[in-house]
């Protein structure tokens, strides 16, 4: 394993959901959509862990511009994720596709930030990650923001510790051994980052 | 102790059986209709707002759950009570409204310096050792004014 630092060069803005958007995330999304396999996803990236934490850091950048975004996502009954089981039904027992078919047209609001690249550090396999990263084209929500370049090179951090021994990523407080100067907040520390079961006190960036 | 933890252990157990299951309980909690202390028929926590810290809980929706307490201030007199008194101890400022807040939304208060208030359409975390922005939330800004506003009236008592 050897430190790197990974930037991804952008072609718009990057539209997200909050969160630290850590690169072992990213390389999970990678995994995921390869191999179906959640616990390899979670589990099996080519980063270091140290008990569960992925040395791997939160997304760095400098913004030009952050703004908000409302995108409304329609369950549409053709959509092959949905069971049909669960849709209402004609009498003829035929799933309605009306667009108004179900109560649930989600308008959910995002941030966007406006940035040339992001940056991360991590301890890991360049070899597998490169490999990882040619099945990641776009970062966040929608493709217009896609990643025109990764690089991938030499790094002078762990991906846990930063240049002034802040931390790089939500660690939990009891692991962490940087500097204590950072407001602690709950945050999810490993993944999936999504699940509010794994939310606990953490230094963050 | 996590997130969620915390939330049962001082909050949920005394609404909701608890079976292991940290999200299932919260939800349950938060989603489920609970005995009134009026009597009548249950009812789910559709307004008030909380504040669970480890001494003691206080919410101002009048539940019949013992081992809570009981509130009677707006939710800004509430909340900046808390965080007033604030000693380094874990907080969870929760608003509440028709629609149930998500276990997602919920957040402790660690550090003054980012305090969180949960609510059903999401999450407000702001600074409290600083004056709000204009872009800053409600909360924020409504805490910051009622601080402001007692420390003048302190000032007034004393002199």
């Amino acid at each position: 394993m050897d430190k790197l630092r990974i930037t991804a060069a952008l072609s718009g803005p990057l539209i997200t959901g909050g969160g630290y958007l850590t690169f072992d995330a990213l390389l999970a999304a990678a995994v995921y959509s390869l191999t179906q396999d959640i616990d390899q996803a979670h589990n099996g990236l080519p980063i270091k862990q140290i008990d569960s934490l992925y040395c791997a850091s939160a997304a760095i950048f400098e913004p030009l511009a952050t703004g908000r975004m409302a995108i409304v996502q329609s369950m549409r009954p053709d959509d092959v994720w949905l069971d049909h089981q669960w849709l209402k039904k004609n009498k003829q027992g035929a799933v309605h596709t009306k667009f108004s078919n179900l109560n649930d047209n989600i308008m959910n609001s995002y941030k966007t930030i406006a940035a040339t690249s992001l940056t991360w550090y991590c301890e890991g396999d360049a070899d597998q990650i490169r490999a990882l990263l040619e099945h990641l084209p776009m970062i966040g929500k929608k493709r217009v923001c896609s990643v025109t370049r990764w690089d991938i090179e030499e790094g002078d951090l762990d991906g846990l510790h930063g240049f002034a021994d802040e931390p790089l990523r939500p660690v939990p407080v009891e692991m962490w051994d940087g500097g204590r100067a950072s407001p602690i907040v709950d945050a999810a520390w490993r993944p999936a980052y999504w699940d509010a079961a794994g939310r606990t006190a953490c230094f963050v960036p | 102790m996590n997130t969620l933890e915390f939330f049962n252990h001082y909050f949920g157990r005394h609404l909701v059986a608890q079976t292991g299951n940290a999200v299932a309980d919260a939800t349950r909690a938060l989603s489920s209709g609970h005995k009134m202390a009026k009597g009548g028929a249950p009812q789910r926590i559709a307004s008030g707002w909380a504040v669970i810290a480890e001494d003691a809980s206080t919410i101002q929706f009048k539940l019949a759950a013992a081992g809570l307490r009981y509130g009677e201030q707006t939710r800004y007199d509430a909340w900046l009570d808390a965080l007033d008194g604030f000693t380094g101890k874990p907080l969870m400022l929760i608003e509440f409204d028709k629609k149930p807040v998500p276990v997602a939304n919920l957040f402790r208060t660690h550090d003054l310096r980012a305090v969180c208030v949960c609510s059903p359409g999401g999450v407000e975390l702001f600074d409290f050792t600083k004056e709000p922005t204009p872009e800053g939330g409600k909360t924020h800004k409504v805490l910051w004014k009622l601080k402001l506003l007692r420390e003048q009236n302190a000032f007034k008592s004393n002199t």
